[in-house]
């Protein structure tokens, strides 16, 4: 009796797991991807898919700022665990957790992510951020 | 001279009530307008998500046009928007300016200006005046920042009520 209880709770969380794993992505940050995809291929035609460990490097790579002589990366203003809420660096508002697992609203506006990733990526690399490292941040996100 | 003291006290009565309800929103009587609770939900999303959505009542119509017109260098940040949502945004803050409200706080912010433009409402004589007890040394700590942080210091900022009694300064 004890061991079929250990047998199906077995094969149970089999079921359970994945629902913790992965967050689930809607049909418009697929579209988003897969063009950001067609995108980077076009770029790099040895281009093999997007990688969360580059994505990882994306977000925590320091830029230092040219005019205001100070370190930023995406860590400046989302902490160094993007599933814990955070601070905007200058005016001290609470930012919501970027990670999807807690944040169901992240990733599912493609328009939003376009601008922020505009916004974001010019305050702190003075420049916008490639397709690459578009990509690679959302499968890094994606993949805690 | 006795008409005289009488007169006096008499001013000083009318003056000392005016005084108290103006510090005293909530006081009955007299017809109080509140600063109203912004609910433009596309202002909100626009100019809430860096910073404290600003309500349109604390600054002159002419400041916020130049506001608008620099979103693109926004205080270091680049602010600028779509068309749709821009114009949604404008009409809420140029609706909605000092020059417009009945609120006595707004009333003040809009004469204390002069006509002057203005890039921050914390750089508006009757916001200077209001907060002058509070120093440099305040203000840069880790949990204020900044006077742009008017959350920090006004937990209810949200609803429109700045009241000194529901002031809290972080420590
Ligand atoms: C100066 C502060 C700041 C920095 C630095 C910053 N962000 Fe953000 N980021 C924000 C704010 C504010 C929001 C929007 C507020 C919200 O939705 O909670 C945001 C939202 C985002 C979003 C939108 C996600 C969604 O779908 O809701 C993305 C993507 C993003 N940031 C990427 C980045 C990347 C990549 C970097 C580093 C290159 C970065 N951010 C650095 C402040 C910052
Ligand atoms: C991308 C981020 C971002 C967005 C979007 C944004 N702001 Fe700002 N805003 C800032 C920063 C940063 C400051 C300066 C904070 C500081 O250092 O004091 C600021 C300051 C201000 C101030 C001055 C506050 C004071 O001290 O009185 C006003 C007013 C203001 N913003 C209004 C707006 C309005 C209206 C919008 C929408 C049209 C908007 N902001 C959108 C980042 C942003
Ligand atoms: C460091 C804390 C702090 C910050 C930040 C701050 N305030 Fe204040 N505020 C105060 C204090 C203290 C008073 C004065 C209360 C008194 O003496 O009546 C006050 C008074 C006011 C009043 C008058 C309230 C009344 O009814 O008497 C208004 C309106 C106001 N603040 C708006 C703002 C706005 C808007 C911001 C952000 C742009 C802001 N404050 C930021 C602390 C702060």
């Amino acid at each position: 009796m004890f061991h079929r209880l250990i047998i199906l709770l077995f094969f149970s969380s089999f079921l359970i797991l994945p629902a913790f794993a992965d967050a689930p992505r809607n049909e418009e940050l697929n579209h988003y991807l897969s063009e950001l995809g067609a995108k980077a291929k076009k770029e790099d035609p040895s281009f093999k898919g997007f990688d969360p460990s580059r994505g990882k490097e994306v977000y925590f790579k320091e830029h230092l700022h040219s005019q205001e002589n100070e370190k930023r990366s995406c860590v400046t203003c989302h902490t160094k665990d993007p599933s814990l809420p955070s601070k905007h660096a200058s005016t001290g508002k609470r930012i919501k957790p970027l990670s999807p697992i807690v944040n169901r609203e992240r990733f599912t506006d493609s328009k939003k992510i376009e601008k922020w990733f505009k916004r974001n990526c010019h305050w702190t690399h003075e420049r916008p951020c490639t397709t690459l490292e578009k990509g690679d941040f959302i499968e890094y996100i994606f993949s805690l | 001279m006795r008409k005289f003291i009488l007169i006096a006290l008499v001013s000083v009565f009318f003056a000392s009530t005016s005084l108290l309800a103006d510090s005293d929103d909530s006081k009955p009587g007299k017809k109080k307008v509140a600063i109203k609770p912004v609910t433009d939900k596309i202002y909100l999303e626009e100019c809430g998500s860096c910073h404290f959505a600003y309500h349109a009542e604390l600054m002159p119509e002419s400041s916020w046009k130049a506001l608008i017109e620099g979103l693109k260098t926004h205080f270091g940040e680049d602010a600028s928007m779509e068309p749709a949502p821009l114009k949604q945004v404008t009409e809420y803050l140029l609706s909605n300016a000092a020059d417009y409200s009945q609120n006595s706080k707004a009333r003040a912010m809009f004469k204390s200006a002069k006509g002057q433009v203005f890039a921050r409402i914390s750089e508006v004589p009757f916001f200077l005046k209001e907060h002058h007890e509070i120093g440099p040394d305040v203000i840069a700590r880790p949990k204020i920042k900044t006077w742009a942080n008017c959350e920090a210091c006004h937990p209810t900022a949200a609803n429109g009520v700045y009241g000194e009694r529901y002031i809290v300064i972080p420590k």
